[in-house]
């Protein structure tokens, strides 16, 4: 199936570039916000906006990381009774699981649509004065984020229920479990 | 009894997805849109509620200390502080029975007040401090035992992720509840101390007595080859030690500090501490490389914790709307327990959980319906709130699936040592826990008397 092998290779490589971006955004965050107590404490003003500016980036941020989570194994779960589970009693919990987890980011993805549209067309902003954030990125960031979901609950299903072989790295559950 | 079928099926279909392994993030989202759906009938009303709480979930300034403190300790954690910090206390405590365990648990509450989160705690003295403690003939597993029961503290003392999502969940002040966890966690690091002490005394075959500790400690570091005593247990390179010294009571009292006396949010701490960690990194000579690496680690880790956040609000909205909340209080205050049997069945639930999934999802699935029981039967937030975490804390320690058990067995990679002697070993720890929830419960002064002179 090379179609099918591209289209991982490409979901892949795109879930871990917007990772990346995200991660140094998050970073960039902190010099902000220091930047911002410096200049109020220091200079005697503060950057104005940073407040509105951080609140829309963790938003967009996380949707950003979303695609990455999933295909990475990062998202929490109980995989204690998987471990314990027989092969195709695992496989049908996996696959339900994947199923769950691409229903519920296609409800999100579906019902963020008009709201993405009306953001676009009306040109809405919101912020509290110091600076009018316009709403259509994070929007599209979710719109993003849901369908690059989407296509990585496919993706591991493929791979986790199906036994898809992909490029030698080991699906181990072990580095699943996050505290 | 409309609210109660829709509970048990909510709460039921819940428990049934989260135990087969489906995300938690995903368990939540679903058990929430099912709720949403069973009581309107309207399949719109779901996807627009879904949207509506994926964009505004996360619009508050505070979501950001969640990414910055985990970016703080990954920094401090990757430059070697660590095992700067734990040799220097390591010399302190020279002549004291079991200085090494007591060391590591020292170690671990100056590292938890740069660190939110138990794991990194846990990876991290694995590796400093378990090569010492073999090398001076401990035996191993209580070795081990006292780097898992000890990295429990990076929970408790501030700054702690799980305090964070605590407070966001029940809208507590994050910096009260940080207060709150200072003297419950001196408490319990004072009482690993006072355990390790007393092994040490009774048993000194545990902590290698019989080998000569000056013949066992060739200097590690040729840099202080020269200027050293002879009887230091470990060299310290002077200059790093209190590099490393420095660095950390400067991220301490800039971000405790600065968040407990006014001058900052939680979020400008974070961010403040996150960019102190970073130089301290860089003058500890973490490459650009490692740099990005830690950005990256963050990135990971803290995603999938967010995620859940969203989807945690979500469902707190449906139990709201669904009247699961009154449902469920309404059973528990109908029943005429006490406030001690309240607590009993919670700390039960709780500690079940504990085997199976870890301490963040423990709390977005029950901290929503808990905390008001609590709080209707009589216990103070805050004192309620350091139980909680007291009480999580100690699953993760707890067979068959305690987390930390798992993350030192991981980080030790030793075949010889089961990973059940692990378990027994921490279980003094465990217990310590579990006394600490019950002086808590029964003296909330020690979690509220903090943040009852500052607030």
């Amino acid at each position: 199936m090379p179609f099918v092998r591209h289209l991982i290779r490409f979901s892949d490589q795109l879930s871990k570039f917007l990772m990346v971006i995200s991660a140094v955004w998050a970073m960039c965050l902190s010099i902000l916000i220091v930047a911002d107590i410096l200049g109020n404490n220091l200079v005697g003003h503060a950057i104005p906006g940073v407040r509105e500016i951080v609140i829309s980036s963790i938003v967009m941020i996380v949707y950003l990381q979303l695609g990455y989570a999933i295909r990475s194994h990062s998202m929490l779960r109980a995989d204690s009774l998987l471990l314990v589970m027989p092969g195709v009693l695992r496989r049908i919990a996996l696959a339900l699981g994947y199923a769950l987890g691409l229903v519920l980011f296609l409800m999100i993805l579906r019902g963020t649509i008009s709201p993405s549209v009306h953001a676009w067309t009306t040109s809405e902003f919101w912020g509290e004065g110091a600076l009018r954030v316009p709403v259509w990125p994070t929007r599209f960031m979710i719109l993003l984020g849901s369908a690059l979901a989407i296509v990585n609950y496919v993706v591991a299903a493929l791979i986790d229920v199906l036994g898809l072989e992909e490029g030698g790295r080991s699906l181990d559950p072990a580095d699943e479990r996050r505290g | 009894m409309f609210e109660v079928n829709i509970a048990i099926v909510l709460l039921v279909s819940l428990i049934i997805m989260v135990m087969l392994g489906v995300h938690i993030a995903v368990a939540l989202g679903m058990a929430s849109a099912l709720g949403v759906y069973l009581v309107t009938g309207n399949f719109g009303v779901v996807e627009r509620m879904l949207a509506s709480t994926a964009y505004e979930a996360l619009r508050d300034y505070v979501f950001a200390v969640i990414p910055l403190f985990m970016l703080m300790g990954e920094f401090i954690a990757r430059s070697g502080a660590v095992t700067d910090i734990y040799k220097g206390i390591n010399r302190g405590l020279r002549r004291i029975p079991g200085r090494l365990a007591l060391a590591t648990v020292l170690g671990n509450a100056l590292f938890s007040l740069v660190t939110g989160v138990s794991i990194a705690s846990a990876a991290a003295f694995s590796r400093v401090s378990y090569p010492e403690m073999k090398r001076h003939g401990y035996q191993r597993a209580f070795a081990l035992g006292s780097i898992a029961g000890s990295s429990c503290l990076g929970m408790l003392i501030p700054p702690s992720v799980l305090m964070i999502v605590w407070g966001i969940l029940t809208e507590k002040s994050i910096g009260a509840l940080f207060l709150a966890g200072v003297i419950p966690g001196l408490m319990v690091a004072g009482l690993f101390c006072v355990y390790i002490l007393g092994a040490a005394i009774l048993r000194p075959e545990l902590v290698g007595a019989g080998r000569g500790t000056a013949a066992a400690a060739p200097a590690a570091s040729p840099v202080s080859a020269g200027s050293p005593p002879v009887e230091a247990p470990e060299a310290v390179d002077q200059m790093a030690l209190w590099t490393s010294i420095l660095g950390i009571v400067l991220v301490v009292v800039t971000v405790l500090g600065g968040i407990w006396f006014g001058f900052f949010t939680p979020t400008e701490g974070a961010g403040a501490g996150a960019f102190i960690a970073l130089v301290l990194a860089i003058v500890k000579g973490l490459r650009f490389r490692d740099i990005i690496d830690c950005v990256l680690a963050v990135g990971r880790t803290s995603a999938p914790i967010l995620i859940l956040l969203v989807m945690a609000s979500l469902y707190s909205r449906t139990l709201a709307m669904t009247g699961v909340t009154n449902a469920i209080q309404d059973a528990f205050l109908g029943a005429g327990l006490g406030p001690a049997m309240v607590l009993l069945i919670m700390i039960g639930i709780w500690f079940v959980l504990g085997m199976f999934i870890d301490s963040i999802s423990i709390m977005l699935l029950t901290v929503i319906i808990f905390e008001p029981i609590a709080v209707s039967v009589g216990f103070d937030s805050i004192a309620f709130a350091v139980i909680g975490v007291l009480a999580i804390e100690a699953g993760l320690l707890t067979p068959p699936f305690g987390l930390l058990v798992y993350t030192v067995k991981a980080a030790i990679d030793d075949k010889d040592i089961s990973i059940w002697t692990i378990f027994w070993s921490s279980t003094p720890y465990w217990v310590v826990l579990l006394l600490a929830v019950v002086l808590v419960a029964f003296f909330p002064g020690i979690a509220t008397f903090l943040p009852k002179l500052m607030f």
